[in-house]
């Protein structure tokens, strides 16, 4: 269990780090950066939540543009909850579990979780995700409250972190075809729209990019089979 | 800041949802239809933009730095990745000191 958690809870500390400096260069207040990562649980919903806040998004805008970007954890959620589940449970135990559920703690669990008894497996999930968690409302409120008193050289790299984190995990974990060809419409999509409009451009990049990327798939689908 | 608190519920509820949805679905329907594409196929995109966007047209003190220095730490935090063996904090780690040494050079004080 240790040695499962130590990478995933060292990248979540990088990650959530550069998030609280990121907040805290947005000019949002601490409790945010803490909160969203109990309630959330999702660092890219946060940070899409973040930046446009940022620029004044209608509240409408930043609930679609967070839904949409979350809406990994149905597909991922629905794969786990029948390794987890053991058949006598009752159904308010994997509702609670969802919760943990995220990126990270999906892949490990995937892979662990069929090798152990069905009842460690809950509890394993348990155990890795509120680490997780502990470590990223900690990570974040670092971040946040040490960004302004650190020299300027080390706040570019803090603030750098979240986009080269991502940046990184986007790329080099991109296995999928699909996933391949959804960054590839996605990416260019972000800062064009930017240029028109500000406000509603993450949500529209994501919809433009993600519908092309979807046809370009199912065409590729069709001719290869 | 009430209002970034309402922000923050209705996004809570709105990223949980598919939390639910998904233990309801789960043994119900089947996770590889087209529906899940097209979702996977915007969510991707949508991190995706938005990672893009920060780079290329980034606010605040990341404004005041230079494309070139961001997107050159960029592709040193993908190479040192790939050259640890797909290791993802080598690679931030490595991007984010490049990004800053960059900075450094460039004349951004080492001192607060």
């Amino acid at each position: 269990m240790l040695e499962a958690l130590s990478a995933p809870a060292a990248v979540t500390a990088a990650g959530y780090l550069g998030f609280g400096a990121l907040v805290s260069s947005y000019g949002g207040p601490l409790w945010v950066t803490v909160l969203s990562t109990l309630t959330m649980w999702a660092l890219p919903g946060q940070l899409v939540l973040m930046d446009m806040w940022q620029v004044g998004a209608p509240l409408v805008a930043v609930l679609l543009a967070v839904a949409m970007t979350n809406a990994r954890f149905l597909p991922m959620v629905m794969t786990l909850t029948p390794i987890l589940r053991e058949p006598q449970d009752a159904r308010g135990r994997d509702y609670l579990a969802a919760h943990l559920i995220a990126m990270t703690s999906w892949a490990v669990c995937m892979r662990r979780c069929p090798e152990l008894p069905p009842a460690e497996r809950l509890p394993y999930l348990a155990g890795f995700s509120l680490t997780c968690i502990a470590v990223g409302m900690t990570a974040g409120a670092v971040g946040y409250l040490i960004a302004d008193a650190i020299p300027p050289v080390v706040q570019y790299g803090l603030l750098f972190l979240a986009p080269v984190y991502f940046f990184v995990i986007l790329v080099g974990e991109a296995r999928s075809r699909l996933a391949a060809i959804a960054l590839a419409c996605g990416g260019p999509a972000g800062p064009l729209l930017h240029l028109v409009t500000p406000q509603w451009s993450v949500l529209f990049a994501g919809v433009a990019g993600g519908t092309l990327a979807f046809a370009i798939h199912t065409m590729l689908e069709r001719r290869h089979g | 800041m009430a209002e970034l608190g309402l922000l923050l519920a209705a996004c809570a509820l709105g990223t949980y949802a598919w939390r639910g949805l998904g233990v309801f679905l789960s043994g119900r329907i089947s996770a590889s239809s087209a529906l899940f594409t097209w979702v996977a196929c915007v969510a991707y995109a949508m991190v995706a933009g938005l990672v893009t966007r920060i780079i290329v047209l980034p606010s605040g003190l990341l404004a005041t730095s230079l494309l070139g220095h961001r997107l050159v730490a960029c592709a040193i935090g993908l190479g040192t990745y790939y050259l640890c063996r797909r290791n993802l904090l080598a690679g931030v780690a490595a991007g984010a000191v490049a990004f800053a040494l960059l900075n450094a050079l460039r004349g951004a004080s080492l001192w607060p």
